[in-house]
């Protein structure tokens, strides 16, 4: 119980940190003007106008996430190093395990709040429209916060012993790959080369996919999710951000704190 | 009891990854007493502020046994009766001044309520920052930074209190006030174990020294017995009726073979005065052995 108020302390103090951080204010606004993009957008067509908004507005949601994840969880932990901070809080009852569970709860609690309310934000757009809003919109919406996860815990994983543009390149090369997983084992199975295939089926055990939990053009074609997928890709989720945060813990464990 | 105890520790550094390490420790043993000020010297660079962090388990040694109230490791038990400044230190500068202490009281297991608050509002008074608890940190000038920072490390009310540089980059009345306030602690019956280079604040303040030298101990003990160590110089003052001396000599056998010579040249000896041994000068001679 103890251990989990410390945990919970952490979250609330680094909560605080991002939600009084003018960056992320920036991404709000960026985000918010790209919704509204959405909107002329869907304006320059006859017939597609709700499927342009619900794409380029969904979109610009899942931007500002990935965003957020990988920029702002890059310094949240390197930051604390680079000014001391973490001296302080782990000289504390604390455990260094408790402190990246905090850090990362209360990161995600962000991302979560963000995400929620631009998802609000497009719905009160899309809303003024017949047929505008679908239900799948928010398996999408629930989508893009399990990318943060996995995205997150990797972030923070590669900020324990790197610099934040080191962790920035590095997370943004696994966001690619991760998107792009689906594409290379199409092509590895169409392919005469060994290696290649070999190369693709090793990606998949060592990147997340993260088409898994991409569901837009479910949404802009208002097809249904199916409940088996929608669990699996749950439990994939869960799964690589246990992973990453394990190693985080790891590498945590033995990192001096100068 | 010993408050801590350090037995043959050891500590290196690898500057990059590829190169080899570089020992800032090398077999490193000592103790602090229960209820002391212990002042921890040692020029920059002498491994001061590593040996705490390893204390304290920020760092990890490559090798030796710190202990804590007797024989006690380093677990989250013991440190919630532990307090620490790091060297400037720097906090949370979106916090105000309360918010700060409030995140640190409860990361030391203190609850949040009435009780917490006036705990609070009796440190800030304490250091002096009564007026500032509603300030953001980042409004906060170094030495208003200096004393919110030695409120956290005692907000939990720790037996053992561990500062590194308390002083450092204060002005001459920052660095009175602070060290008032180790005193103050001090009182309380509490250990104090803190690092400085700063000589004069070192002797107001503690009562037994450790002092290291490129990562050794060279100097274990209490002050008052490093200081007696010291040979005192002697101060004379005589006169030839006309215009008055004064030299200093550095031992009984020199005062006395200078006051012969005065004396068969007839000249008056006005007076003789022991020049009393400071820290400045035992640590010097130290440094030279």
């Amino acid at each position: 119980m103890n251990s989990l108020k410390l945990v919970f302390a952490v979250a609330k103090n680094s909560y605080k940190e991002i939600i009084r951080d003018r960056i992320l204010y920036g991404i709000l606004v960026f985000t918010v003007l790209l919704i509204g993009l959405s909107r002329v957008m869907g304006g320059l067509s006859f017939a597609e106008q709700e499927r342009i908004i619900v794409d380029f507005g969904l979109a610009g949601v899942h931007i500002s996430v990935v965003i957020l994840s990988v920029f702002i969880g890059s310094s949240l932990v390197s930051k604390e190093f680079e000014k001391r901070t973490v001296l302080t809080l782990l000289v504390r009852p604390l455990e260094r395990y408790q402190y990246i569970c905090g850090k990362f709860i209360g990161f995600i609690a962000v991302i979560a709040s963000l995400s929620i309310g631009l998802f609000a934000v497009l719905i009160l757009i899309t809303g003024a429209f017949e047929n505008g809003f679908n239900f799948t919109m928010l398996y999408t919406l629930h989508g893009f916060i399990l990318e943060s996860l996995v995205l997150a815990s990797l972030t923070i994983a590669f900020s324990i012993y790197s610099k934040p543009i080191i962790s920035v390149s590095f997370v943004l090369g696994v966001f690619i790959i991760g998107h792009w997983l689906d594409n290379l084992n199409y092509f590895a199975k169409s392919s005469e080369s060994k290696v290649f295939r070999f190369m693709a089926e090793i990606s998949n055990y060592i990147f997340p996919n993260l088409e898994l939990w991409n569901w837009k053009s479910q949404a802009v074609n208002r097809e249904i999710v199916p409940f088996q997928q929608f669990l699996n890709a749950n439990y994939n989720a869960i799964a690589w951000t246990g992973i990453f945060l394990c190693v985080a813990v790891l590498l945590f464990r033995k990192k001096d704190c100068a | 009891m010993k408050a801590i105890s350090v037995k043959n520790f050891k500590k290196s550094y690898r500057s990059e990854f590829w190169l080899k390490k570089i020992p800032a420790i090398e077999d490193l043993s000592f103790e602090v007493e229960q209820s002391t000020v212990t002042g921890f010297l040692g020029a920059n660079g002498a491994g001061k502020s590593t040996t705490i962090k390893s204390i304290l388990g920020l760092l990890i040694p490559d090798a030796g046994e710190i202990r804590f109230f007797g024989d006690k490791e380093l677990s989250p038990e013991t440190r919630s009766r532990i307090g620490f400044l790091p060297e400037r230190p720097f906090f949370y500068e979106y916090l105000s001044g309360k918010e700060f202490l409030e995140f640190y009281a409860q990361l030391s297991g203190m609850k949040l309520g009435k009780k917490l608050n006036l705990r609070i509002e009796e440190l800030l008074e304490l250091v002096g920052l009564s007026h500032a608890g509603e300030k953001k940190l980042r409004e906060y000038s170094k030495g208003m930074l200096q004393r919110v920072g030695i409120a956290q490390a005692i907000i939990h009310d720790p037996e053992l209190i561990i500062f590194d540089e308390p002083m450092s980059g204060l002005d001459p009345d920052g660095r009175y006030d602070v060290g008032q306030i180790l005193q103050q602690i001090a009182e309380q019956g509490k250990t104090v174990f803190f690092s400085s280079h700063l000589l004069d604040d070192v002797e107001r303040i503690s009562k037994n020294l450790v002092v290291l030298k490129k990562g050794s101990l060279i100097y274990q003990g209490s002050l008052a017995e490093l200081l007696g160590n010291v040979d005192s110089d002697y101060r004379i003052e005589y006169t030839d009726s006309t215009e008055l001396f004064s030299e200093e000599v550095k031992d009984q056998e020199s005062l006395q073979k200078r006051l012969d010579e005065i004396r068969q040249k007839k000249m008056a000896i006005v007076r003789i005065q022991p020049v009393k041994a400071n820290l400045e000068q035992a640590y010097v001679n130290l440094n030279e052995k």
